[in-house]
């Protein structure tokens, strides 16, 4: 007698996830596989979601547990990527690039060359039909150190 | 344990060493990218780059990304969190979001299911631009 075979997963973590999340992350862009699960976009979401829950929160002991887990596992790394982050967008900007504003805030683009998901910001260009991601933006930077000149279509 | 974000070895670095843009080139960033960095601030003042090590500079974060340390415009000194003129103006040209490569999360692969928060209601859901 044949039937119906349904399988359905349900995804649970906790806040020590995003070292982990990191981690597959990396080798997720190294091997230009796009990701299962977007750490950049989890990690800005679940970071601001956690700060206000707890900044709301009237329960003392909660919001010191809380917030110590929060501090080493999402705060760290979201300091980090934002700090990153704002210094390749301030040298881009340096160079030329000009900067706007996602056309929608809700999209979450893939990098085009390492599938890595570009929440925050991502780069376009005229020579590429996709987005790259900030890490690839730092390779702009470089060149100009290896060449000491100051634009990239000088090359 | 502590995370340090890591960044990827660029393995298309020719690819990039051919762009011949330069003023073209278009950073697009979210609309709540002040309230994000708001936030990381906020972050800092309670102590968060002890947390991580002291990895980066209270100046400008350039130990961590020594290859970020010297500036296109010598003259121009870098600051966390400065503000980064953000145009505003219409699009005038055809550089567009029109063909970058959406991630929808709820369907990365067709076995993943939607992912909800595990701390209330909110839904992550995002769209693709494809």
């Amino acid at each position: 007698m044949s039937g119906f075979n349904c399988g359905e997963a349900v995804n649970f973590a906790t806040s020590e996830w995003f070292p982990l999340g990191a981690v597959a992350s990396q080798r997720y862009a190294l091997l230009k596989r796009i990701p299962v699960l977007p750490y950049e976009e989890l990690l800005c979401k679940e970071t601001t979601f956690f700060t206000n829950e707890f900044s709301m929160s009237d329960h003392g002991h909660v919001t010191l547990t809380g917030d110590t887990r929060i501090q080493s596992y999402m705060k760290a790394p979201f300091v980090q990527l934002m700090r990153f982050q704002h210094r390749v967008r301030w040298s881009l900007a340096k160079m030329g690039a000009r900067t706007r504003y996602k056309a929608d805030i809700d999209a979450t683009v893939l990098c085009g060359i390492c599938k890595r998901d570009c929440y925050i910001a991502h780069i376009m260009c005229n020579c590429r039909v996709d987005a790259i991601c900030l890490c690839h933006g730092k390779v702009f930077l470089h060149l100009l150190q290896i060449t000491d000149i100051c634009f990239i279509c000088d090359l | 344990m502590i995370i340090l974000f890591t960044y990827l070895p660029c393995f298309e670095e020719e690819e990039i060493r051919k762009c011949s843009c330069n003023c073209d080139r278009v950073v697009f960033v979210r609309k709540d990218i002040f309230e994000l960095e708001e936030l990381s601030k906020k972050f800092e003042e309670i102590g968060i780059l002890d947390e991580v090590g002291k990895q980066m500079s209270q100046s400008d974060g350039s130990s961590t990304h020594p290859h970020l340390s010297n500036g296109i415009d010598h003259n121009a000194k870098y600051f966390p969190y400065c503000k980064i003129l953000i145009d505003t103006s219409p699009e005038l040209h055809t550089l567009s979001e029109v063909d970058v490569l959406g991630y929808d999360l709820n369907k990365p692969y067709p076995t993943l299911s939607t992912i909800t928060s595990a701390h209330g209601p909110q839904e992550y859901s995002t769209q693709s631009d494809v």
